[in-house]
C-alpha cells in the first residue's frame, strides 16, 4: 500500500513512460547511432596505418571522437527541453491541467513523479548506449573506456542541468509554444545582452571596436558556455613519445559540477513555483505575475535595440554615410529605439494579455517611462559618461600590444609608453580625425589592441589621417605606426611567420610573364631557393620593400604582378595573419602542440607568397643572375601586363 | 458532505467568486444552476481541489480539499470538457484509474461492461464519439467508488436512452452507498427529476440554496381573471412578475400561495388557479429578480 507521505506515483510514472515513448526511443536511437555504431564502424574500418604506434593511437582517436559527441551539449539540451515540455505539457491546456489536479495526487507528488519521468527519459537511454559502447569496445579490443565513462558523466551532468532548467522554464509559462522559446532565450540571454550592449557601444563610442569580449560571466549562458568550454582532446607524449597518444583530456569538467549544483537549486525553485502555480494560467504566455513587467521591459529593450541596430546598420549608415564614413548614429538609434521599443513593448503586452486592445493609459505611461530610460541610457553612451571611449590601460597593466595598420605589429615593451601616448593623441584629435573621415579620403583604419595581464583585451579602431601633411610630421600616429611596420623583424614575421628565424624552406615558385601575356609557373631548385631567399632577406634589411606592404601609402603600379611563393616547415605550428598573439603565444608558448595534430596535420607545412617591386634590387638582380628572369620571361606590373593583352 | 464558507476567487482583478457559502448533505443530489459566467465551474474547481481559494474554506467530509489526497481519492469528477491521455484506450485508462484511486473496483468495471455494449475498450478513446467518451468517463468514475461525485454538464452529448441509464446507475449508487452528487447543468428539466437540493448561483455568489420542494413551495404561479380588470394583491405579497392575455392575468408570487389565492378570492374573480412552478421557471423568475436580463427570453 502506498505511503501517505509518498512523493512518487508509480501509476503516473508508467503513464508518462508509455505515453511519451516516442521521445525516449528517439533519443535512444540517436545515442546508439552516434556512439556505439561509430565505434564499431571505425574499429572495423580498413585503415592504412603503417606503424604500431599509429595503430595504438587509433583506438584513442576513436574514443576521443565519441567522447566529443557525448559531451556536445546541443542534442542533450534539445532532448532535455523536449522531455520537460512533454511531462509538464498538461499545464498548458486548461482541460488537462484541471483534470490532472482533480486526481487524488498532491502537487508535490505530481512534480516529483513528472520530474523523475522526464529525467529518466534522458538518463536511461544514456546508460543503455553506454553499455552498448562498452560491449562494442570490448569486442574490438578498445580499452580506453574510462574516457567513455567520463563522457557519460559529463553527458548526464549536462542532461541534469538542461532538464532542470527546462522544468524551471516550464513553470514560468502556460504556453506550449512559449516554453521552447523561453528555454532557448534563457540559454542565450546573457551573451545576447552582452552582444547588444557591445554593438551599441561600438556604434556610439569613438573608436571602440571588438567590445564583444565574452568572459567567465558568460557561464550565465549555459548552452553557449558549455559548447565553448567543454572539450575533449588527445594528449601526446613528450620527447621521443611525441607521436604517441598517451591520454584523452576532457576539459571543463568543473563546469559540469557547477551546473549540476545550480540544477539542484533550479529543481527546488521549480517545485516551489509549481506548488504556488495558479492553474488558471494555463494558456497564458507567462504564469508568474511578477515576470510580466520584466518580460514587457525586457522584450521592448532587447527587441527594440536589436531592430534599431539592424535598421541603423542596414539602412542609415549605408544610405547616409559616404565612402564608408560613419554617420553620427546616436539620433538614429535613439529615434528608432522609440519606434521599435514601442512596437516590442506593446507586442509583449499583447502576448501577455492575449488581446490586441492593450493601449491603456497605464501601459502608455509605462511605455513612456521605458522610452525615457532607454533614451537616457543611449545618451549616456553617446556622451561617454561611462568613460568607455577614453579608457586606456596603464603600461604596467599591458601584457602585450599590437598595432594593425597594414598588418599586425607587436609593439615592443620599450615602445609601449609611446603607443599609449599616440593613442591619447588620437583621442585628443577626435574632432579632426572625424572631419578627415567624413571628407571621404586621406584616412586609413588602424587597430590598436592591448592584451592585458588580467586576461582581458582592449581594442580600438580609428580612422587616422594619412595625408602627406600628417605623414610629414614624424611624430604623428600614422608616421610612427608606419615606421614600426617598416622594421625588418616585423616584415619578416608578416612574410614568414613568427618562426621565421628557424623555418625550413623546402620549395619556392615564381610566376613569370612574357610579352604575349603568357604565364609560367617556375619552380626554384635548391640552390636557386637559397640564393633567392638570401636576396630577399637582404632587401628586407635594406628597407627595399618600401611601400609594397604599406598599402595606406602604396603607390599605384609599382608592385609586380609576379608572385614569389615559398613552402616551408616551421616550429610554430600555426600562423594567423591577423593575430599573432592568440595563435603564436596561445598555442606555441603554452606548448599545446597537440592542437594541430588533433586536426590531422602531422607536418606543419606553411605556404606564403611575397609581393615585391623594382625597389627590391637584390631580389631582382638575383633572379636575373639565376636566369629565372630573362628577355623572354619577365617581371611585370599590372599596367605592363595589361599592355600585353592589347 | 460539502461545506463552503465565504469562498472568494479573483482572476486578474475580476471577482469570479464573491463569498460563496454552500452546504451539501451526505447522500444528497445537489443541482448547481446559474446563468453563464455565474461562477459555477470556478466553484466546482474549488470543490475538486483544482483551484486554491483566495479566501474562504472548502471542506469535503469535514476536511479541507485542497492538496488533500485522501479526500480526493473519495471523489470523482466528470468535467464538461473531458481529458484522456493521448492514444489511451478504455483499458489503459482503467489501469490508470486503478492505480490512482485506491477504491477502484475492477470487478464492478467488468460487470458494468454490459451497460456500455457499444464501447470498444481497445479503441483509442479520443477516436470514440463525444457521447461514448462521456460514457467511459461515467464508467470509470463509478468504478472508483466515490463518496462524492461532481458532474459538470454530465449528460450533454448522451442519447436519451443512455442518459436515463446513467442516471439510474447514479441513483442506485446514491441509494445503496449514500453517495453524494453535485451536478451542474443547464438542463433544468432533467435536474428537476433527479435533484433533491438546488443552489442557484448568480454573479459569483450562491443566491438561493434550498431543497427543491421548499423552492417550489415558495413561489407560485396564479392565473386569475377579474371583471374589474387588473387584480391587485395587498402590499405584503411579493409579485415577481405579472402578465396578461385579455382578462386572464398570470402572477408569479413569492410567499404563501394559499394566502395569495385567498386574497385574490376577495376580488370576486371569475377564475383563480394556483399552479406549481417548474425549476426552470423558478430559475428564470429568480434571475429576473436579480437584474438578470430574462424578460426578452420570457416574453
Amino acid at each position: 500500500m502506498k505511503s501517505k507521505t509518498s512523493c512518487f506515483n508509480r501509476t503516473i510514472f508508467l503513464k508518462n513512460t508509455t505515453t511519451f515513448w516516442p521521445m525516449w526511443v528517439l533519443y535512444l536511437l540517436y545515442l546508439l547511432s552516434t556512439m556505439p555504431l561509430p565505434i564499431w564502424s571505425q574499429a572495423k574500418a580498413d585503415y592504412m596505418e603503417q606503424t604500431a604506434q599509429e595503430i595504438a593511437n587509433r583506438s584513442y582517436y576513436i574514443v576521443e571522437s565519441v567522447v566529443e559527441i557525448q559531451i556536445f551539449p546541443f542534442p542533450v539540451f534539445l532532448f532535455a527541453m523536449t522531455a520537460g515540455l512533454l511531462v509538464f505539457s498538461y499545464l498548458y491546456v486548461p482541460r488537462n491541467a484541471n483534470m490532472i489536479h482533480a486526481l487524488p495526487v498532491t502537487r508535490g507528488e505530481l512534480f516529483v513523479t513528472n520530474y523523475l519521468s522526464g529525467l529518466s527519459f534522458l538518463i536511461v537511454p544514456q546508460l543503455i548506449s553506454f553499455v552498448a559502447m562498452l560491449l562494442v569496445c570490448l569486442a574490438n579490443e578498445i580499452t580506453h573506456i574510462q574516457y567513455l565513462m567520463t563522457g557519460l558523466l559529463v553527458m548526464m551532468g549536462e542532461a541534469f542541468f538542461a532538464y532542470s532548467l527546462a522544468v524551471l522554464v516550464a513553470m514560468f509559462t502556460g504556453q506550449l509554444i512559449a516554453m521552447p522559446v523561453f528555454f532557448f532565450v534563457t540559454n542565450y540571454l546573457y551573451v545576447g545582452c552582452l552582444y547588444l550592449v557591445a554593438t551599441v557601444v561600438e556604434l556610439l563610442s569613438y573608436g571602440v571596436s571588438d567590445f564583444w569580449n565574452p568572459g567567465v560571466s558568460c557561464i550565465l549562458s549555459p548552452l553557449y558556455y558549455l559548447n565553448n568550454n567543454v572539450r575533449a582532446r588527445v594528449v601526446y607524449g613528450a620527447g621521443a613519445k611525441a607521436n604517441a597518444v598517451e591520454s584523452i583530456n576532457i576539459s571543463g569538467m568543473w563546469l559540469i559540477g557547477i551546473y549540476a549544483a545550480v540544477a539542484a537549486v533550479f529543481v527546488v525553485l521549480a517545485y516551489q513555483i509549481y506548488k504556488r502555480r495558479q492553474l488558471e494560467s494555463a494558456g497564458d504566455w507567462l504564469s508568474v505575475r511578477v515576470l510580466k513587467p520584466i518580460f514587457r521591459w525586457g522584450f521592448a529593450a532587447g527587441g527594440g535595440i536589436l531592430l534599431s541596430l539592424f535598421f541603423v546598420e542596414a539602412f542609415i549608415v549605408y544610405a547616409i554615410g559616404k565612402d564608408g564614413a560613419l554617420v553620427n548614429a546616436y539620433p538614429w538609434v535613439a529615434a528608432s529605439m522609440l519606434v521599435f521599443g514601442f512596437i516590442c513593448f506593446f507586442a509583449a503586452e499583447m502576448l501577455i494579455d492575449k488581446r490586441f486592445r492593450v493601449f491603456t493609459k497605464k501601459r502608455l505611461a509605462e511605455w513612456g517611462c521605458f522610452s525615457a530610460a532607454a533614451v537616457l541610457l543611449l545618451t549616456l553612451f553617446e556622451f561617454d559618461i561611462f568613460g568607455i571611449e577614453r579608457r586606456l590601460p596603464q603600461a604596467e597593466e599591458v601584457k602585450t600590444a599590437f598595432v594593425y595598420m597594414d598588418y599586425p605589429v607587436e609593439v615592443p615593451e620599450e615602445d609601449l609608453e609611446e603607443l599609449l601616448e599616440l593613442h591619447r593623441k588620437i583621442l585628443a584629435d577626435k574632432k579632426t580625425n572625424l572631419e578627415v573621415l567624413n571628407s571621404g579620403k586621406g584616412y586609413y583604419y588602424t587597430t590598436v589592441r592591448y592584451y592585458l595581464k588580467d586576461g582581458g583585451k582592449l581594442e580600438r579602431r580609428y580612422a587616422i589621417p594619412v595625408t602627406e601633411e600628417y605623414l610629414s610630421d614624424a611624430e604623428s600616429p600614422a608616421a610612427r605606426f608606419l615606421e614600426w611596420e617598416s622594421r625588418a623583424g616585423n616584415l619578416r614575421k608578416q612574410l614568414f611567420g613568427p618562426g621565421y628565424e628557424t623555418n625550413d624552406y623546402q620549395v619556392g615558385h615564381i610566376d613569370r610573364y612574357n610579352d604575349e601575356g603568357e604565364y609560367d609557373y617556375y619552380t626554384l631548385d635548391g640552390e636557386e631557393l637559397t640564393q633567392v631567399l638570401d636576396a630577399l632577406q637582404r632587401d628586407i634589411d635594406a628597407g627595399n620593400f618600401g611601400t609594397y606592404y604599406t598599402y595606406c601609402v602604396r603607390e599605384e603600379n609599382v608592385t609586380y604582378r609576379n608572385e614569389l611563393s615559398f613552402e616551408y616547415r616551421t616550429e610554430n605550428l600555426y600562423y594567423d595573419n591577423y593575430d599573432y598573439y592568440s595563435s603564436y603565444r596561445g598555442a606555441v608558448e603554452t606548448a599545446d602542440a597537440s592542437a594541430e595534430r588533433v586536426n590531422g596535420f602531422s607536418e606543419n607545412q606553411v605556404y606564403t607568397s611575397v609581393r615585391f617591386g623594382a625597389g627590391c634590387a637584390n631580389l631582382v638582380e638575383t633572379l636575373n643572375e639565376l636566369g629565372i628572369i630573362d628577355d623572354t620571361w619577365k617581371l611585370m606590373t599590372n599596367e605592363e601586363y595589361d599592355g600585353t593583352q592589347q | 458532505m460539502i461545506r463552503v464558507t465565504d469562498l472568494r476567487k479573483s482572476f486578474d482583478g475580476f471577482e469570479a467568486l464573491r463569498g460563496v457559502d454552500m452546504h451539501v448533505k451526505k447522500g444528497a443530489i445537489y443541482g448547481l444552476v446559474g446563468p453563464n459566467g455565474a461562477g459555477k465551474s470556478t466553484l466546482i474547481r474549488h470543490l475538486t481541489g483544482i483551484y486554491k481559494p483566495d479566501a474562504g474554506e472548502v471542506f469535503i467530509a469535514g476536511e479541507p480539499v485542497y492538496e488533500n489526497r485522501q479526500i480526493k481519492a473519495r471523489m470523482a469528477y466528470i468535467p464538461d470538457d473531458l481529458f484522456y491521455f493521448m492514444q489511451a484506450d478504455t483499458m489503459e485508462m482503467k489501469r490508470f484509474y486503478q492505480g490512482i484511486y485506491p477504491q477502484f473496483d475492477e470487478k464492478l468495471f467488468f460487470r458494468m461492461q454490459e451497460f456500455f455494449p457499444n464501447i470498444d475498450v481497445k479503441r483509442s478513446i479520443r477516436r470514440l464519439s463525444k457521447g461514448m467518451q462521456k460514457q467511459v468517463a461515467f464508467w470509470l468514475a463509478i468504478c472508483s467508488k466515490p463518496d462524492l461525485m461532481i458532474l459538470d454538464e454530465p449528460v450533454d452529448g448522451l442519447d436519451p436512452v443512455m442518459r436515463r441509464q446513467i442516471w439510474s446507475v447514479i441513483m442506485s449508487e446514491v441509494a445503496e452507498c449514500q453517495m453524494t452528487v453535485l451536478v451542474s447543468s443547464h438542463n433544468l428539466r432533467e435536474l428537476e427529476d433527479v435533484c433533491d437540493h438546488v443552489g442557484i448561483m448568480h454573479r459569483g455568489s450562491l443566491m438561493i440554496e434550498r431543497s427543491l420542494s421548499d423552492l417550489q413551495g415558495s413561489v407560485a404561479k396564479i392565473q386569475v381573471a377579474c371583471q374589474s380588470g387588473m387584480p391587485k394583491l395587498p402590499d405584503n405579497f411579493d409579485v415577481l412578475h405579472m402578465s396578461n392575455t385579455g382578462r386572464v392575468y398570470t402572477l408569479i408570487v413569492k410567499g404563501d400561495a394559499k394566502a395569495a389565492e385567498e386574497a385574490l378570492g376577495q376580488l370576486n374573480p371569475m377564475i383563480v388557479d394556483v399552479l406549481p412552478l417548474t425549476l426552470e421557471e423558478i430559475f428564470i423568475y429568480e434571475m429576473g429578480g436579480a437584474d438578470y436580463e430574462v424578460k426578452d427570453i420570457l416574453f
